[in-house]
């Protein structure tokens, strides 16, 4: 399984610097949108790394010049299942088949929806067409995936993804532990695309690409300003950087002196880490705020 | 988990409340000698120390690439 981002995370952005920027966070891949495909730098930069093509109509997925662009790429593209309307999918996987190119037919969280597009491929029984799943884990029924993902074995390709990024700390981001475990277990074994959950937030996703959200929190200098605190929200860190942020708030600690830390997780990780790399007997550790969003720790230091 | 190919947990796209949750919740579903691979954007050394005070001698952990932006870990259970 690889992981992707959507254009749609940064849609002002020079393709090249995009991508620049999405290895430099370790993903594996872009999603472009149609529009891109006409920008002539794109070919080269992204050549390799380009995880689809979102294209919102059967007209475009059908365009001769898509499917050649798509085919240059290596990359699959993803039309909405129920805006091919009419159109026969046996004729699109001759095109596609012909130009050496992918096509994947999106559904949403609904049955009846995957049912169809299984159905579609069935009927044309083409290489050249797979499944691609688009859930939104704020409003879609989780509960339904172990059966999506088993109607769609085999087919399934894409998964794209409205979350994950800067919004994993969202409501609207519950229960995607779940859903990332059914789609594991179900040895998916295409690539999931992040997006965002909506326009407005690309601003977001921009500065999250670049790795400075929330205001440089994990940067040296936020790290050396944690270490004269004696409360720590570490909610605003990002999750790579945490565990280094506290460690070096504790080692800060004169003897006698309490860390408070505030979580949105239960914070037992970081009692065991403690417990692990310090002395026997040189620490306390006080529970407080339980979850089930927000939890605290009192940690002292005793010598 | 019928096939010979581990399954792989990306937990990059999990919310924070839900990580480990998440974790302990596949591997606790292993059968002796399954294995999956966790993938995270950093040293999941907490959570190695967590599977040792709470899982002791049931797991193994094999790093399978460390960092600088990606690590991979096999976790098999005993």
């Amino acid at each position: 399984m690889r992981l992707a981002i959507s254009r749609r995370a940064a849609p002002q952005l020079p393709i090249p610097e995009l991508c620049e920027l999405a290895r430099s966070r370790g993903l594996d891949g872009v999603e472009l949108l149609a529009a891109d495909l006409d920008a002539a730098a794109a070919a080269d930069a992204a050549a390799g790394f380009i995880a689809g093509i979102e294209v919102d109509s059967g007209a475009a997925a059908s365009a001769e010049a898509t499917v050649r662009r798509a085919a240059a790429f290596g990359a699959p593209v993803v039309v909405r299942h129920a805006a091919l309307g009419g159109a026969d999918p046996g004729a699109l996987a001759r095109l596609y088949e012909r130009e050496g190119a992918e096509l994947l037919l999106l559904h949403g969280s609904t049955l009846d929806e995957a049912a169809a597009v299984v159905t579609a491929l069935t009927g044309t029984a083409s290489p050249a067409l797979g499944a691609a799943w688009e859930v939104r884990p704020g409003t879609d029924d989780l509960s339904l995936a172990p059966a999506l993902l088993l109607a769609t074995t085999g087919m399934l390709r894409l998964i794209r993804l409205h979350g994950g990024g800067p919004e994993l700390g969202d409501d609207q981001a519950a229960g995607t532990g779940g859903l990332v475990a059914a789609i594991a277990v179900s040895g998916f074994p295409g690539v999931i695309v992040q997006t965002p959950s909506a326009a407005t937030r690309a601003g977001e996703w921009q500065q999250w690409l670049r790795g400075s959200a929330r205001a440089g929190c994990g940067t040296a200098h936020e790290k050396q300003l944690a270490k004269r605190r004696t409360e720590l929200d570490i909610r605003t860190v990002e999750p790579k950087d945490r565990m280094p942020t506290i460690l070096g708030a504790y080692q800060a600690l004169s003897p006698g002196q309490t860390l408070r830390v505030t979580f949105d997780h239960d914070p037992s990780c970081m009692y065991y880490t403690l417990q692990a790399t310090e002395a026997e007997g040189s620490f306390r550790f006080e529970r407080g705020l339980d979850g089930p969003t927000v939890w605290s720790a009192d940690v002292t230091r005793v010598r | 988990m019928s096939d010979n190919k581990p399954i792989e947990l990306d937990v990059r796209i999990v919310p924070p409340a839900e990580k480990h949750p998440t974790i302990f919740r596949t591997f606790d579903a292993l059968g002796s000698g399954e294995q999956f691979i966790l993938v995270n954007d950093h040293d999941p050394f907490p959570l190695r120390y967590q599977f040792e005070a709470t899982r002791a001698g049931q797991f193994s952990w094999e790093y399978l690439e460390s960092g600088p932006r990606v690590w991979r870990v096999a976790i098999g259970k005993s």
